[in-house]
């Protein structure tokens, strides 16, 4: 999936704006927002975050895990731990990028953080590599993908369900192979149990 | 990218097209025209000849005219296999579609090792194909280095990759050209730059020019 | 059998050796070679024929490897020419979706009669398919292909293209290297076409 429809889909979450203007609640399709105060925070879809800001009618209040010891203590958890760490938000990189692009003199050390999330995904988009790696090359039937986000999994896709599709293949024609010569009789007693030891690889339905 | 050959896929009627060397195992009447070397009408028993792939997977694997000889390259490879060693080999270079001539061919091998190499052979590789893919630019093409379904497989991870960059540099949204229209102006700019040098015949049809 | 020395199956192939190098864009469709190859599958049928009767009188075997090799070869034949057709058919019907309704001249150009209608009749039924969907007012599918982030953007013209008239009446000189802050959906296509270029 192109990032743009990533984005899209992160652009749904929640955030607290503090506006300059009064207005009624806006009735949107999804639902209602607002009202707005002059001064007083609400929550509002982060698309109408970003739209209000850019017509400097709002402040956007960065969600709480936006804060650099926080991040970096997400950091360090992500490369001490061996599975993927839960993110503070399931679109972390979308609203990160969405806030400190939009307004970034509403982050403070807006820079440092900007570098801290993307060491933070880069840690992880390798960690999924190797993970993927040790997945292909052992007898895993399967794998969790626990704590991934979405932007995450599509850095992988479609490379890496094609690669598989074709490890799929090549393994069923390598065990077809092998399940013929010992159809053709070298142990017919023992053809069965022979051919059962080859299907506990990784992609027996 | 997508790689489930259909009747229709070019890619496999690519593969199917490569040639495959056979020996004569009996006199095959009126076929001396497959044999290239011989003079004679029939063709004759213990002649190696080059048959395309199209033909030998009609046939049965112990059909009695043809004995099937395995292409040297995956033996070649069994060792680096075996060492877990695979990602340096320049599969480009052993043979274009090194993983589907090999697919095709693993009935035909009797020590039952073909089908076992490609298999692990892409398996030890997927990840040094994830890795390049995400470093290699738009533009570059490791010819040399993948087979082909590896570079197809490379063209997707560069192209996911590349959408990430534009996207982190705020660029995911703009609106981009047509890949088809980039393809055809760049087409007519190399049509129009060789009529300025070349034969003057600017009246020649353009259905002619389009073909490169 | 004299003129075998290219093998069986040689020609068809030479299509999509043709339409492989070509990737995306479309080659003048080879109307020469399909018609040879459609002389090379006649000619191999007719031998075939020919032989398989002459078995069936005498029940002589001994032709059979050259039967099965020439009816591989016209299989082979077969498939290459259906799959010249069906990949010049999938390219052609990107072009809609790529191009617009409306495509070059010099593409026109490369493709024969049948391609021309098989274009004009998908572009048709997928008109009318747009103008059926989204309560009666129509969806233009070929538009918004990446989710719209504002109604402006600001674009720059890459060639000459004269006057472009916007929704509401007003009248804009797209001149080369000019930039403007045009409406989003209006100018889609013109960035698609490669007339404008999205900047911001």
């Amino acid at each position: 999936m192109d990032p743009s429809i990533i984005e899209f889909i992160g652009e749904k979450c929640m955030i607290s704006i503090i506006p300059n203007f009064s207005n009624e609640p806006l009735h949107l399709i999804y639902g209602s927002v607002g009202p707005f105060r002059a001064g007083f925070p609400v929550f509002v879809p982060l698309w109408l975050a970003a739209h209000l800001r850019k017509q400097q009618k709002c402040r956007i209040v960065p969600p709480e895990w936006m804060e650099l010891e926080t991040l970096e203590e997400i950091k360090e958890e992500e490369k001490r731990s061996k599975y993927f760490t839960k993110m503070p938000s399931e679109h972390y990189m979308v609203v990160a990028q969405l806030v400190m692009s939009t307004s970034p003199d509403d982050v403070p050390r807006c820079e440092e953080l900007r570098t801290v999330i993307k060491d933070i995904f880069d840690i992880r988009e390798s960690k999924l590599r190797t993970s993927i790696d040790a997945f292909i090359k052992g007898e895993g039937t399967y794998a969790k993908l626990d704590n991934l986000t979405l932007l995450e999994i599509h850095s992988v896709r479609p490379i890496l369900p094609y690669s598989l599709d074709h490890i799929a293949r090549y393994q069923r024609m390598a065990t077809a192979s092998q399940r013929d010569t010992s159809m053709l009789g070298l142990n017919t007693t023992g053809a069965n149990s022979g051919t059962n030891s080859m299907s506990n690889s990784f992609f027996t339905q | 990218m997508n790689y489930f050959p259909s009747y229709y896929s070019i890619e496999d009627i690519f593969v199917t097209q490569e040639k495959v060397e056979c020996k004569v195992n009996t006199r095959l009447q009126r076929m001396g025209f497959l044999d290239a070397g011989s003079e004679t009408e029939d063709l004759e028993p213990g002649r190696t000849i080059n048959l395309p792939l199209w033909y030998i997977k009609e046939l049965k694997v112990n059909n009695s005219y043809f004995t099937i000889a395995v292409p040297e390259i995956y033996k070649n490879v069994h060792k680096a296999v075996c060492e877990a060693e695979t990602t340096h080999i320049e599969l480009g270079r052993l043979h274009p579609y090194f993983y589907e001539f090999g697919r095709y061919l693993t009935p035909y091998d009797r020590n039952h090792v073909i089908g076992r190499i490609i298999f692990e052979t892409l398996r030890q590789r997927v990840r040094h194909l994830l890795d390049i893919s995400k470093n290699d630019g738009d533009q570059s093409k490791p010819e040399q280095r993948l087979d082909n379904i590896e570079s197809k497989l490379h063209e997707a991870g560069v192209r996911t990759n590349t959408l990430y960059v534009n996207w982190l540099q705020l660029r995911g949204n703009n609106i981009c050209i047509s890949e088809l229209v980039q393809e055809h102006q760049k087409k007519r700019k190399r049509a129009d730059r060789s009529e300025d040098e070349g034969s003057g015949d600017g009246g020649s049809p353009s259905s002619k020019r389009i073909t490169l | 059998m004299s003129s075998s020395n290219k093998m069986f199956g040689d020609k068809a192939f030479d299509l999509l050796k043709d339409l492989k190098r070509s990737s995306q864009t479309i080659p003048a469709f080879d109307d020469d070679g399909v018609r040879q190859v459609l002389e090379e599958i006649k000619a191999i049928f007719e031998e075939n024929v020919a032989q398989a009767s002459n078995y069936n009188s005498s029940g002589d075997r001994s032709l059979w490897p050259l039967l099965n090799y020439r009816h591989a070869a016209l299989q082979r034949n077969k498939r290459c020419l259906l799959a010249y057709l069906y990949e010049r058919m999938q390219r052609i019907k990107a072009m809609r979706w790529e191009f617009g309704p409306i495509v070059p001249d010099d593409i026109k150009q490369s493709l024969c009669e049948p391609e021309v209608q098989l274009f004009n009749n998908y572009s048709k039924s997928l008109a009318s398919y747009m103008r059926s969907v989204g309560d009666g007012q129509g969806i233009d599918l070929t538009s918004n292909l990446r989710p719209p982030k504002s109604l402006y953007i600001e674009v720059r013209c890459v060639e000459d293209y004269g006057k472009f008239e916007l929704d509401d009446g007003e009248v804009v000189h797209l001149k080369k290297n000019s930039q403007h802050y045009m409406p989003r959906a209006q100018v889609e296509t013109l960035v698609r076409q490669g007339i404008l270029q999205h900047i911001a």
